[in-house]
């Protein structure tokens, strides 16, 4: 009796672990086809020497030692992400912040203004491009309406190695914004009232009971907006491609490590090179990630 | 009473600010379809113009529809968009799910593999996956095209996430009354998941739509481009002249699907994008 | 009971998803089947090849493409012809991707800056000359005008790799207008040299307040690819070069290309005449902002008619001290086939390619694309045409930029070392040596990787 109890206990169990598996499986052996293996091939073509019309030969660490000392290109485009990087994390971390506080403020017109700033969001990467291409042609419209002021139609928004990354950025943050803003909105209003009502009590001014009451309980969020933008600024692909002269110009003055690896990999025949560089750059967004989890805390991320 | 003047004050400068900030955000989209309907030759020139000053109706329109397949490049989008959002929904439910309601030997290693997914770069993926497609015999078809985007690493986790909140209780009723373990799944558990699966098929809708890379690589064909990389042949300026003002015309169809998805369903859209902290 | 009956669903249906992911290729073809199985039971009779052609995107071209294709195919019943137009730019892209999937066309139309490396890859099946309709490699260069130069651009060991579909080279194009405001006129001022035309541009030359409103001349700094096809005939009219084909040295620090680059960079800064701040030339010269352009080939004429621009055509200048007769650099397209195709399907392959090439007035005509036929050359068509005779001269004499593995690679290299001079204000004596250095590395590495 007792015997048998136990047997049928351990047989639902075992059922239950088997449809656990039938649950899971369909994702897990899709995963398995569409990324791991592909990833895996991604990996082994890192050690070898590809030209995409021949087939992939064997030389070890070589490209990893190629791109650290040896290349130029390389050095230049991990500045150019790391520019990148900086001047699209911090100011949009800031503004997406200051925007998402303001409209989470009370005040008339609040829900059409939200929603007029909101449509950056909507138009793919591909369409933000072509738009700010037009915005930003030599006699475009930001050349004229500017012109009163710097009295010149020589300003060379997208072929210039000053101006281009700075744009790249400028356009980059705009569709941005109101995304991450919409994160902070999220996280905002996950805070009980009753913290900040607490802190009104203990007579604490606005500005200081968002500091110390408010900014905290938001660390979740600030971590997650922080690390999603440097992953996403990391792997920055579209946008230097179609709004940049040679994808990731004038003078890679806009090749990110993203462009850089399309660049060796399709344009120079390096496929190998270019399999060196995704792993680095995989190596880079597994730390951010780690570093992620680390400072976040975050329930959502503990399995 | 003085304190509501100043209250009244202090939104009216906040609507101020606000009405500032939306502008400068909104501008270029507003930009974009202004010039959709401005003669070719205008778009360009000395003088500051935002309103069309040549209106040409829909013409541009109809000359991007005469140049390009654009219903074409529109319905391959639309198809691989709603393919991909149904098996994604349903398949990462499933396996949220699964995760998040047995416990069975390997389960956190699977989950942590299939989590690790979301941080590869994808160019890594792009000549190993190009290589493998065309091994099975997809490349250039709609296999070759949807197929590689069907699930998404996202949409497990975050249908684990959701499938954690659903009370055992709920789920061992069910197995008490006699029900298989797929009918608990599809009557119990899917049911209480059509919040998260919405926001979900929004944002799997808006990645797949707006989808680049893989698309300019996999498909030849015409009969198999999407809109976004269709819409790049329009601004291309080699031995031929670019057209902006039909380019503009295309970027502004390309957005309003879009645009209808944020209208209608605008908590939906701002919950998957909130969840998943990232834009297509 | 009901849950074993489950059970088997999802084990159907697992089934059916591994059967889907593992399908082989004639299975998939459930949307595109209809092609798919008629190709697979037609070659199983051993009658019918299937061609696959591909075409970059030059809109004029794909009505007569298309129309011929059809002539061709009625002529040879056997013969199935998949022509594909992909756009320009995509279609290296694609091309690479293909080959590198094994599912390339077989047979493409590619220009001479690729063809170093596919030659260096063994994809390119040498011409068969009988099934194009000629006695023998000979015999196609003897049908072209300027043929030793000109087919120079496809010959390997003395070997045709293809046929040509469209011959370029850059010549000089003045606005008149620009000319006639100040005091110009290109007919009889337009400079032979490159030392006149810094005189030249500098009187055309509109300064308003301090920038710079009108450009006399400007080189093309937008794409590296320029660096071929503008800057390497300077070096060779001097008698130096940059990397030679045949045996891969490099001289880039070398008094010639030392000269050549100064030319370059002191346009930009000392002189201010121009530089890559501006825009681009081809489009400043549309615009009416530039006088002269060297940067448009033949087929440039309908953008300017288009843009109003009242044009004159010259020919590139040469330096004072050339030792060389060479204008601007040659580029060619030429039909090529994969070597990776079955050798009748390459057959079928160079028989379309010789039926294609063999209406050089109806590809000028209609499509405005130039082939150096012998008979078309001596046809009143070509000689009554404004710019082509102009062309023609220019071409007979030029030569092609090297056709050397990792062409781009290199051509970026240049690229940086001119800007790194230009743009930051390095000195040309540093620059060239290490970039002599990097071009050699760039070569030596590409060569490895082919294992050669």
């Amino acid at each position: 009796m007792n015997q048998r109890l136990i047997f049928s206990g351990w047989r639902i169990k075992q059922k239950r672990q088997l449809w656990g598996y039938l649950f899971v499986m369909p994702a897990v052996l899709f995963f398995a086809v569409f990324m791991l293996y592909p990833m895996i091939n991604g990996i082994y073509l890192s050690l070898t020497t590809f030209t995409l019309l021949k087939p992939p030969t064997f030389i070890g660490l070589e490209n990893f030692v190629d791109i650290f000392f040896r290349d130029r290109l390389f050095r230049q485009s991990v500045g150019v992400t790391i520019s990148f990087v900086l001047g699209t994390t911090i100011p949009v971390w800031v503004l997406s912040l200051l925007i998402a506080l303001l409209f989470y403020q009370r005040f008339p017109g609040r829900e059409v203004l939200k929603s007029l700033f909101f449509m950056p969001l909507l138009p793919s990467l591909t369409v933000v491009s072509i738009v700010w291409l037009v915005l930003l042609n030599p006699s475009g419209l930001l050349t004229n309406l500017l012109f009163p002021l710097t009295g010149t139609r020589q300003i060379r928004w997208l072929s210039s190695i000053d101006l281009t990354p700075l744009m790249v950025i400028v356009v980059n943050n705009w569709t941005t914004i109101p995304f991450y803003m919409i994160i902070w909105l999220a996280g905002l209003s996950s805070i009980p009232p009753v913290f900040r009502e607490a802190a009104m009590v203990d007579g604490a001014s606005r500005l200081v009971s968002f500091w110390r009451v408010e900014l905290p309980l938001l660390r979740p969020t600030a971590v997650l907006v922080a690390a999603v933008s440097t992953i996403t600024a990391f792997q920055s692909f579209n946008i230097q491609y179609v709004l940049t002269p040679n994808h990731g110009g004038p003078v890679d003055s806009t090749t990110t490590l993203g462009i850089l690896i399309w660049k060796y990999g399709f344009q120079f025949y390096r496929m190998g090179t270019a399999a060196a560089v995704s792993v680095v750059l995989f190596v880079v967004i597994l730390l951010i990630t780690m570093l992620q989890i680390k400072l976040g805390r975050s329930e959502e991320y503990t399995i | 009473m003085n304190m509501r003047l100043r209250d009244g004050l202090n939104q009216s400068i906040l609507t101020l600010i606000a009405l500032f900030v939306a502008i400068l955000f909104f501008f270029p989209i507003f930009y974009m379809v202004m010039t959709s309907f401005e003669a070719e030759s205008n778009v360009f020139s000395n003088t500051v113009r935002i309103l069309p000053q040549d209106f040409q109706g829909l013409r541009n329109y109809q000359r991007a529809f005469e140049i390009a397949p654009i219903a074409r490049f529109f319905f391959n989008s639309a198809f691989m968009a709603v393919v991909d959002v149904i098996f994604t929904v349903f398949f990462c439910a499933m396996a949220g799910y699964g995760f998040a309601k047995f416990k069975f030997f390997g389960r956190n290693a699977l989950f942590i593999f299939i989590l690790s997914t979301m941080m590869v770069p994808f160019q890594i993926l792009l000549i190993p996956l190009y290589v493998q497609i065309q091994a099975f015999g997809w490349a250039d078809s709609y296999y070759g095209l949807i197929i590689p985007g069907l699930l998404n690493a996202f949409g497990v986790f975050m249908m684990r996430q959701f499938c954690l909140g659903i009370p055992d209780d709920l789920i061992d009723a069910g197995r008490i009354d006699g029900a298989g373990e797929l009918r608990i799944f599809w009557n119990i558990a899917l049911p209480l998941l059509t919040a998260p699966a919405a926001s979900l098929a929004i944002i799997i809708f808006l990645w797949s739509w707006n989808n680049f890379l893989w698309p300019l690589v996999v498909v030849q064909s015409q009969e198999y481009i999407t809109l976004p990389v269709g819409l790049t042949v329009f601004a291309q300026g080699f031995q031929r002249q670019p057209m902006w003002a039909a380019a503009m015309a295309v970027s502004v169809m390309a957005t309003i699907p879009i645009m209808f998805l944020f209208i209608f369903f605008q908590r939906y859209f701002v919950e998957g994008m909130a969840l998943s902290g990232m834009k297509g | 009971m009901r849950e074993r009956k489950q059970l088997w669903v999802w084990v159907a249906l697992l089934a059916l998803l591994l059967a889907g992911c593992a399908a082989p290729a004639g299975d998939a073809g459930g949307i595109d089947s209809g092609q798919a199985s008629a190709e697979a039971g037609q070659s199983a009779d051993g009658e019918q090849i299937d061609v696959t052609l591909w075409m970059h995107e030059h809109p004029p071209r794909i009505a007569l493409d298309e129309q011929l294709i059809q002539q061709f195919m009625d002529e040879n019943p056997q013969i199935h012809v998949n022509y594909e137009v992909i756009p320009v730019s995509e279609y290296d892209l694609k091309l690479r991707t293909a080959m590198a999937a094994g599912s390339g066309p077989d047979l493409f139309n590619q220009w001479t800056a690729e063809i170093g490396q596919f030659y260096a890859s063994d994809i390119l099946a040498p011409l068969n000359a009988a099934a194009a309709g000629y006695a023998d490699d000979a015999a196609v260069v003897a049908n072209y005008d300027g043929g030793e130069s000109l087919m120079a651009g496809i010959m390997f060991d003395d070997r045709l790799y293809g046929l040509p579909t469209e011959f370029s080279i850059y010549a000089c194009y003045a606005n008149d207008d620009l000319w006639a405001e100040a005091g110009l006129d290109p007919a009889t001022d337009f400079p032979t040299t490159w030392e006149g035309l810094r005189d030249v541009a500098e009187q055309l030359t509109v300064h308003e307040d301090d920038t710079i409103v009108q450009r006399g001349f400007d080189f093309n700094w937008t794409w590296p690819g320029f660096m071929w096809l503008q800057f390497n005939p300077q070096v060779t009219q001097l008698g130096g070069y940059i990397v030679n084909d045949s045996d891969y040295s490099v001289a880039v620090d070398s008094p010639e290309v030392a000269q050549a680059m100064s030319y370059w960079t002191n346009w930009a800064t000392e002189w201010d005449l121009g530089g890559p701040q501006y825009l681009g030339s081809r489009d400043a010269f549309l615009a009416g902002e530039l006088a002269i352009e060297c940067s448009f080939g033949n087929w440039g004429v309908p953008q300017m008619e288009e843009a109003n621009i009242n044009w004159s055509v010259h020919k590139a200048p040469r330096w004072e001290a050339a030792v060389n007769d060479n204008y601007l650099d040659l580029y060619a397209y030429y039909f090529m086939v994969n070597a990776q195709s079955d050798p009748n399907v390459q057959e079928a392959a160079w028989k379309l390619a010789g039926y294609l090439t063999s209406f050089p007035e109806e590809y000028f005509t209609e499509a405005g694309l130039f082939q150096s036929q012998v008979d078309f050359v001596n046809s009143d068509t070509f000689k009554n045409d404004p710019v082509m005779p102009i062309f023609l001269e220019q071409m007979r004499t030029s030569q092609f930029s090297p056709r050397i593995v990792a062409w781009n690679e290199v051509a970026e290299a240049l690229a940086g070392a001119r800007d790194r001079v230009v743009i930051g204000g390095e000195d040309l004596a540093d620059v060239l040596p290490e970039t002599d250095v990097e071009i050699t590395r760039i070569l030596e590495r590409a060569l490895a990787d082919l294992g050669q």
